[in-house]
C-alpha cells in the first residue's frame, strides 16, 4: 500500500470515528435519557420529611447540648 | 525488521483496545444533579480521539518505509500515550472520586502505559537501523 492511499484511508477513518464520537457510539448510553429514567425510591416522603428534621434539630444543637439561637 | 514488525502490530493491537476500553469497561453511566454528563464522560471523548489517532499512526508503521519517518511514529506514539494517561489526571479534565470510570481509567493507564513501551521499541529498533545503514 502507498503513503497516499493510506492518508486517505486514515482521512475517512477518523472522520468515521468523528460520527462515531458525535453520535456517542464509542461508549454505554446514560442512564436516564429517553425512556430509561433513574429507579424511583419507594421511601415515603413522610419519612424522609421525619428523618430530615430530626438531623436538623440534632445540628441546631451546641457542644454543650443546649439549642442555639 | 521481524521486530519492528511484531512491535507495530502489538501498537495496533492496544490502541485498538484503548479505542474499545469504555465499551468493555463502561465508564459512569449517570446524569449529574444539573442534567449534565460527569466529567469522565469528556474525559474518555478527548481519550476516544486520542486513541483514534494512536491507531492511525501504529497503523502508518506498517506503511511507512523510511526510518525517519518510522522514528517520528513511534514519538508521536508515546506522546499519545502519555497524554491519554494524563488526561484522567484532576488537574487535566478528571474523572469521578468513586465511579466506575476509575476501574475504565486502572486498564487505560496499563494500556497506555504499555504502548508508551511499544513506541519507546519503536524508536530503540529504528533508531539502532538507522544507525547501521
Amino acid at each position: 500500500m502507498t503513503v497516499q492511499k493510506f492518508l486517505a484511508i486514515a482521512f475517512l477513518i477518523f472522520l468515521l470515528g468523528i460520527g462515531i464520537l458525535y453520535n456517542g457510539v464509542n461508549r454505554i448510553p446514560f442512564r436516564n435519557n429517553g425512556n430509561h429514567e433513574h429507579h424511583q425510591s419507594t421511601l415515603s416522603t413522610g419519612a424522609i420529611l421525619l428523618s430530615n428534621m430530626s438531623t436538623t434539630s440534632e445540628n441546631k444543637k451546641g457542644a454543650d447540648g443546649n439549642e442555639k439561637i | 525488521m521481524k521486530k519492528y514488525k511484531l512491535l507495530s502490530w502489538i501498537a495496533v493491537s492496544i490502541s485498538l483496545f484503548l479505542l474499545i476500553l469504555p465499551i468493555l469497561v463502561p465508564i459512569c453511566d449517570g446524569l449529574t444533579k444539573a442534567g449534565s454528563p460527569m466529567t469522565c464522560h469528556y474525559t474518555y471523548q478527548a481519550e476516544f480521539i486520542i486513541t483514534l489517532i494512536a491507531v492511525i499512526v501504529s497503523a502508518a508503521l506498517l506503511v511507512l518505509r523510511t526510518n525517519e519517518a518510522r522514528l517520528l511514529a513511534g514519538f508521536i506514539i508515546i506522546l499519545l500515550a502519555i497524554s491519554s494517561i494524563l488526561l484522567p489526571q484532576s488537574w487535566a479534565i478528571g474523572i469521578c472520586e468513586n465511579g466506575s470510570c476509575l476501574k475504565t481509567t486502572f486498564f487505560l493507564t496499563i494500556g497506555a502505559s504499555l504502548l508508551a513501551v511499544t513506541g519507546a521499541g519503536i524508536v530503540w529498533t529504528t533508531w539502532d537501523s538507522s544507525k547501521e545503514s
